[in-house]
């Protein structure tokens, strides 16, 4: 079938040399040529010996024209049924085509969603736990640098310990860092926080720190060494370096996806951030609950003792208590822990 | 945000003969326009995204001309659109050349340690040359009426920024960041609209004015949140503050957005008042209250729509920033000429586009 004999459109004319915009008006010919006028020039042009810019949604057309000048117009439909008898041009709008569509539309939402949601819960995890695994120990060591130092003048104090007690905790430690690839690289350290109660945590240069109330709190040393497993698993799986990196990676794929590093959408990129990073605080919690437990299988300790501590530990700081030692103020050691009765099943379930 | 050079030009139709006479002549002003829309933007987003991962991110090049294409087409100046004129493989060729100098370096670091420390030195002299290679790169892929844009600034101005002014405010202890965003501006302006030169003639005083304002802003209003806070107890007690982490770090968001958008209006129109182009003249009238109230409203819907209103978010503000800019026209001018070396690439460009030193004016 051919097309309308004359088709007008209304266009405009650069010569590619002046500023100046001349108005056009082109007449769509049966021969697949444009004969175009202005007020004082008279030419044609076979629209299958010219460029033709590719349609972006309802954005101005150029074509462009051998001397350098260039003709644009808003005309996009007829330019586009033209183009489809003489230029046979389906491939070239294949995307718009794709991009005027509501059905593909939904399509790529979905997959969006998909690669994201799969980059968040595979894809990301994996790549750290290999960039992690692949960085020396000196990468976690430099994390954790001068956190001591600040949680020593903000929320510590020094132990009262008796030397024996710490001795005591000391050798059940050095018991679970010698089953690790770099048991130099361990240590134990003893505090006292009325702020933090009975707490434990891991610096990534594998200095754990324990504080009194937690070790008073504990009824046997069997429930202190599924504690001090748990901290030695955060290290032996460097937990720290791991968020690090996948928080970099959350990041990269909010600006990745979203296709531009402008100020709103890194602001925008925080809170689901903080989200995702508690999801995998949640899942190395996990992970070093099985490291304590295979630590206290391969040493014959039953499980129900660390599950027994952690059910102490609950119910320390749900309630508290009154004495200052162990009293709690900020229950960081379970804010980001799973809930304890879906650990204590995992646990006995592994 | 693609931001669209500036440029002026008018209707031909009240062309008159006698530019000579036009010196002094009352101005007529033209309005920018921006016709994108929302909702035909969301679907070009959208497919860019998915074909961006099905393609395992080699699409993105073309994502990123369609985008700067829909930008730049759908922003009108006296009836005729901007044009995006860089190819999707210029920017593969770049992003290729970019991948490679980054592996290199990252071989290098890793085999010599001591190298990578070194390298350090090259790095800092190699990065003006990569922003003036990005600012051409922008300028030269830009056109107007068939007239390309075009940048002339040099090695040794981009060195005098990004290496002296960026020490000096570095040594000041960030006093004189006021001095390199002055600096950063005078770069930047350092553009052609065909063989006509853009005249940045503004007073350093004027950012010092600006960022001493907002410092005071905002380091007033963190004085008296804390003190309130403090008023409040809300301090006193940890796990107290810990139930406010959220807010807290919602009502620093929303102030730090403020007064950027302060920064912003005020430095966006300080600069286009006092650009010329040949004898045209700029003016921007953009509002610190209206852009604060667009970027909070972008960040709130961008939150709850897991992301799928940022199209919308660009459109809108593409809109606001763009409809505010006007150009005073001085007479007639269909008199832009365009460069004799116009067509020739400068050499290199791709790769400061690909090392994404982008700069939004």
């Amino acid at each position: 079938m051919k097309p309308e004999p004359t088709h007008t459109i209304d266009a405009r004319y650069y010569d590619g040399q002046h500023s100046s915009a001349a108005p056009l008006r082109i007449i769509f010919q049966q021969n697949g040529e444009l004969h175009c006028t202005t007020e004082t020039l008279e030419f044609t042009v076979d629209i299958r010996s010219v460029r033709v810019s590719q349609r972006i949604g309802n954005t101005p057309r150029f074509i462009y024209l051998d001397n350098n000048a260039k003709i644009e117009t808003h005309c996009n439909d007829e330019l586009d049924s033209f183009l489809q008898i003489y230029k046979n041009d389906g491939r070239i709008s294949l995307v718009h085509r794709i991009e005027n569509s509501l059905k593909y539309a939904g399509v790529a939402v979905v997959i969006a969603a998909v690669f994201v949601w799969g980059s968040v819960q595979y894809g990301i995890p994996a790549v750290a736990t290999t960039i992690a695994a692949a960085l020396p120990i000196e990468a976690s060591a430099k994390l954790g640098e001068g956190t001591l130092a600040v949680l020593d003048k903000s929320v510590f104090k020094p132990s009262e310990l008796s030397e024996q007690r710490k001795q005591q905790l000391t050798d059940l430690f050095n018991g679970v860092t010698s089953q690790t690839e770099n048991p130099q690289q361990y240590q134990l350290l003893f505090r006292r926080s009325p702020r933090l109660g009975a707490n434990a945590f891991a610096l990534p240069s594998g200095s754990v720190i324990i504080t009194d109330a937690l070790v008073k709190l504990a009824k046997t040393d069997e429930e202190l060494l599924g504690v001090l497993a748990h901290e030695v698993g955060h290290v032996v799986h460097k937990h720290s370096l791991r968020s690090v990196i996948a928080d970099s990676g959350v990041v990269l794929l909010i600006t990745m996806v979203t296709g531009d590093v402008s100020s709103i959408s890194s602001l925008a990129a925080a809170i689901p951030t903080l989200l995702i990073d508690a999801s995998y605080s949640r899942t190395f919690e996990t992970e070093s609950d099985l490291y304590a437990r295979s630590y206290l299988k391969s040493q014959g300790v039953n499980i129900s003792h660390f599950t027994a501590m952690l059910e102490r530990l609950q119910a320390h700081h749900t309630q508290g208590s009154h004495d200052e030692d162990t009293q709690s103020q900020l229950s960081s050691y379970f804010s980001s822990h799973p809930i304890t009765k879906d650990r204590i099943q995992r646990l006995a379930e592994y | 945000m693609s931001t669209v050079t500036p440029s002026a030009d008018t209707s031909a139709d009240e062309a008159t003969a006698n530019l000579s006479t036009n010196h002094s002549r009352t101005r007529k002003q033209e309005t920018i326009s921006f016709n994108g829309s929302a909702d035909e933007f969301f679907k070009i987003w959208i497919v860019n995204i998915a074909l961006t991962i099905l393609t395992l991110g080699i699409y993105s090049a073309w994502a990123k001309v369609r985008t700067n294409r829909y930008f730049y087409g759908n922003t009108e100046l006296a009836g005729s659109s901007f044009e995006y004129l860089a190819t999707p493989m210029d920017i593969l060729k770049g992003r290729f050349v970019a991948v490679i100098i980054f592996a290199a370096y990252t071989a290098i670091s890793e085999l010599w340690p001591v190298a990578g420390l070194v390298l350090y030195l090259p790095i800092m002299l190699v990065i003006p040359w990569l922003i003036i290679r990005s600012l051409q790169f922008r300028a030269h892929n830009t056109a107007y009426r068939n007239i390309r844009f075009s940048y002339h600034g040099e090695y040794s101005n981009a060195a005098g920024v990004y290496i002296g002014a960026a020490i000096l405010t570095l040594i000041t202890a960030g006093l004189a960041y006021p001095y390199f965003i002055y600096k950063q501006y005078q770069l930047l302006a350092k553009r052609r609209f065909g063989e006509t030169s853009f005249q940045l003639n503004v007073e350093v005083k004027a950012f010092f004015v600006i960022y001493a304002i907002s410092s005071a802003i905002l380091f007033g209003v963190i004085a008296i949140s804390t003190f309130a806070a403090f008023q409040l107890n809300v301090i006193e007690n940890i796990e107290a503050f810990a139930q406010y982490s959220l807010a807290v770090v919602l009502f620093f968001m929303i102030l730090f957005m403020a007064i950027g958008a302060y920064i912003q209006s005020r430095t966006t129109n300080l600069v286009w008042n006092n650009l010329t182009l040949g004898q045209h003249e700029f003016s921007s009238t953009l509002q610190a209250r209206t852009l604060a109230q667009i970027y909070i409203t972008n960040l709130a819907a961008i939150i709850l729509t897991c992301g799928l209103a940022t199209p919308w978010a660009a459109i809108r503000t593409a809109r606001y920033r763009l409809e505010q800019t006007k150009v005073m026209v001085a007479g007639d001018l269909d008199q832009f000429t365009a460069q004799a070396a116009d067509a020739s690439k400068p050499f290199g460009e791709e790769i400061g586009e690909a090392f994404g030193l982008d700069f939004g004016v």
